[in-house]
């Protein structure tokens, strides 16, 4: 016997947290049973329930930065091969960045949701494996020219068919990454979670009618159209320009630049790079859906920062993006894009919510770190025996705006991501941490002061390991908004054991860019510091109020000597 | 010429892709083909067509779109 479901205003709230439960509890699934620390601390996933058409009806996103990928992927694989493609009991990977995902690392695992023969929707789980092989451990080559040097790619192929492995498949996966062990434990978490989410929605269709679940996904779509498109209409129409400069693109030393206009119309939003630099040597290009994503960030900052509008796929359609293809925002096989994912993207949302400042200054924010601050490492453990890798990231700070400060220490406002505690990092890697702080004065000054960088030195404990990186903003400082100052940049250092002096890497192990490198080989006792970049500040600095400057200084987040120099307070 | 959609009928072990000459998005398997400042477009569907017509073409007129678009 089924409820009734009745799809008005309490009927479709009731049907929106049922739907967003379920993608809940799929991650939760994903973050108890993976065995990565990306996904089980880091929370570097998201997962989503979609309808038969690969629309988006509910998620649990962890990190924005898949947004743009997740109503993507899916839809566009049953575009390319059809829904006969997926029959029940299949799962399907995918992680082609040339056909919507986010780069070689991020890998979507999709699962049919099928009752008797009727096709209702699909399940998914998209995530950022530590270890998908390529030329450096941890699979970001911060020096690689093309796709093939970052990893295996793999087009949507079957993972499970019928219920059953596919094995051939799953040979050539674990053949070709790393760490085969964590693969399967983190492949068999992901499915795990698809597999809740197919026993809850089926569930849900046996409580209520489930075509009226259907309808009212479906009715829930449409109404967080309406309702973006009416907080778009809420904003001065007009066409807003902003450009930055990215300092280097991991292989060669000038920096490029990216371009937008936001166009405000009526009833949308047009999000148009053209006008960006054409793709790059290097790393630093991003895919479509990463520059979609961003454009969806920035315009829910703007227009529903509290999150009160459902997040499906009726929030998409009111923002047009152009990307042309080829350019930095757009990359064309077979460039590579590992960098553009973690490092451009979240200056792509810097850029736009300059150009929304504009517009509508106070619900923009100044710059943020905008750097991922990515580092890999592997080896063979020297407790285990076993060859291990990580990707590892640390906090940077978040630029100010109008309302607040920005966050200190926070892992990109696109990635959402948490640390890794130092005891679980020191418990599975040969690394001990020496410290790990947040960096006083780091944050620009301002009105809304932006928010600090942090700190860590590393010392190495096994008798060697490989070492890579990819840092940003280490000579274009984050910048500042309506009078604020740049927030500090980031820096990349190296001491050999027994020397006194720390040194950027280019020096001391000879690599051509002193931030994004591949394959330094450290060996025991050589260290590793680094400082994350910092946000930026918003507003005039004498504008802030004095017991905010005095509250900072014994804090310690500014120094007596900054808090003079900068806001003109006598502590 | 009339628009209409052209499917993509590329052969399985054809590795290529294609993109739409309006946002950039990919063309999974069929294009909306328009005529538009003197040449053929490949697009999305209409909604691209719409966009050329509204925003694109018209910003091209004025020049205030890069080259390389």
């Amino acid at each position: 016997m089924t409820e009734a479901l009745t799809l008005d205003q309490v009927g479709l709230h009731v049907l929106h947290n049922a739907l967003a439960n379920i993608a809940a509890e799929m991650a939760l699934v994903m973050m108890k049973t993976s065995y990565s620390t990306i996904f089980n601390e880091g929370l570097d996933f998201s997962t989503v329930l979609l309808d038969r058409s690969g629309q988006l009806i509910a998620e649990k996103n962890y990190t924005p930065s898949m947004m743009g990928a997740i109503p993507n992927t899916v839809r566009w694989t049953l575009l390319e091969f059809g829904e006969a493609f997926f029959e029940p009991g299949d799962v399907v990977v995918h992680n082609d960045p040339y056909r919507g995902n986010c780069h070689i690392p991020e890998h979507m695992l999709m699962k049919p949701i099928f009752r008797d023969d009727e096709l209702l929707g699909f399940a998914g789980a998209i995530g950022h494996l530590a270890e998908v092989g390529g030329k450096a451990p941890g699979s970001f080559a911060a020096d690689a020219t093309d796709v093939y040097q970052e990893g295996l790619r793999l087009p949507p192929v079957k993972l499970m068919e019928g219920g059953a492995y596919r094995e051939d498949v799953w040979r050539i996966v674990l053949a070709n990454h790393r760490t085969p062990r964590n693969t399967w434990g983190d492949f068999h978490a992901m499915i795990g979670a698809l597999n809740v989410g197919e026993r809850r929605l089926l569930a849900l269709g046996e409580r209520y009618d489930l075509h009226q679940v259907i309808s009212g996904a479906q009715a829930l779509i449409e109404y967080s159209e309406r309702r973006l498109r009416a907080e778009i209409s809420e904003l001065p129409p007009g066409r807003y320009t902003a450009e930055t400069m990215v300092e280097d693109d991991g292989v060669g030393r000038d920096p490029f630049p990216v371009r937008v206009a936001v166009v405000i119309r009526e009833r949308d939003v047009i999000i148009d790079f053209t006008g960006s630099s054409p793709q790059v040597r290097g790393p630093m290009n991003c895919t479509y859906v990463v520059a979609a994503s961003a454009a969806y960030n920035a315009v829910f900052c703007v227009t529903d920062p509290q999150m009160h509008i459902p997040r499906n796929s009726g929030c998409y359609r009111p923002v047009r993006i152009i990307a042309p293809a080829g350019s930095v925002v757009n990359v064309k096989h077979p460039g590579p894009s590992v960098g553009g994912n973690t490092d451009l993207q979240p200056k792509l949302i810097d850029l736009l919510l300059a150009a929304f400042a504009q517009a509508v200054p106070d619900r923009a924010a100044a710059s943020s770190g905008g750097s991922s601050s990515n580092l890999l490492f592997g080896g063979v453990h020297p407790d285990t025996g076993r060859y291990y890798t990580n990707y590892h990231f640390d906090g940077m700070g978040a630029g100010g705006s109008a309302l607040a400060d920005g966050n200190d220490a926070e892992i990109t406002r696109h990635s959402n991501c948490r640390n890794t505690p130092i005891e679980v990092f020191e418990h599975r890697y040969p690394l001990l941490s020496l410290n790990y702080a947040m960096v006083p004065d780091s944050g620009g000054a301002g009105r809304r002061r932006g928010g600090l960088s942090t700190t860590r030195t590393l010392r190495v404990t096994a008798p060697e390991i490989t070492f890579s990186a990819l840092f940003d903003r280490c000579r274009i400082a984050p910048s500042g908004l309506f009078g604020g100052h740049d927030g500090l940049g980031s820096q990349l250092q190296m001491r050999r054991a027994g020397e006194l002096d720390f040194q950027p890497f280019d020096r001391a192990a000879g690599v051509a860019s002193p931030t994004k490198f591949t394959n330094v080989v450290l060996r025991h006792g050589d260290e590793v510091r680094y400082r994350t970049p910092a946000g930026a500040g918003f507003g005039d600095p004498a504008l802030r109020e004095a017991e905010l400057v005095a509250q900072d200084v014994r804090e310690g987040y500014v120094s007596a000597t900054a808090a003079r120099r900068d806001y003109g307070h006598a502590s | 010429m009339t628009p209409g959609w052209r499917v993509l009928n590329r052969p399985w072990h054809d590795t290529n892709v294609s993109h739409c000459d309006v946002c950039g998005r990919l063309l999974p398997d069929r294009a909306w083909v328009f005529a538009a400042d003197g040449r053929s477009l490949d697009s999305c569907g209409p909604d691209c067509q719409e966009l050329y017509e509204t925003y694109v073409g018209p910003l091209r007129e004025l020049g205030e779109l890069h080259a390389h678009h």
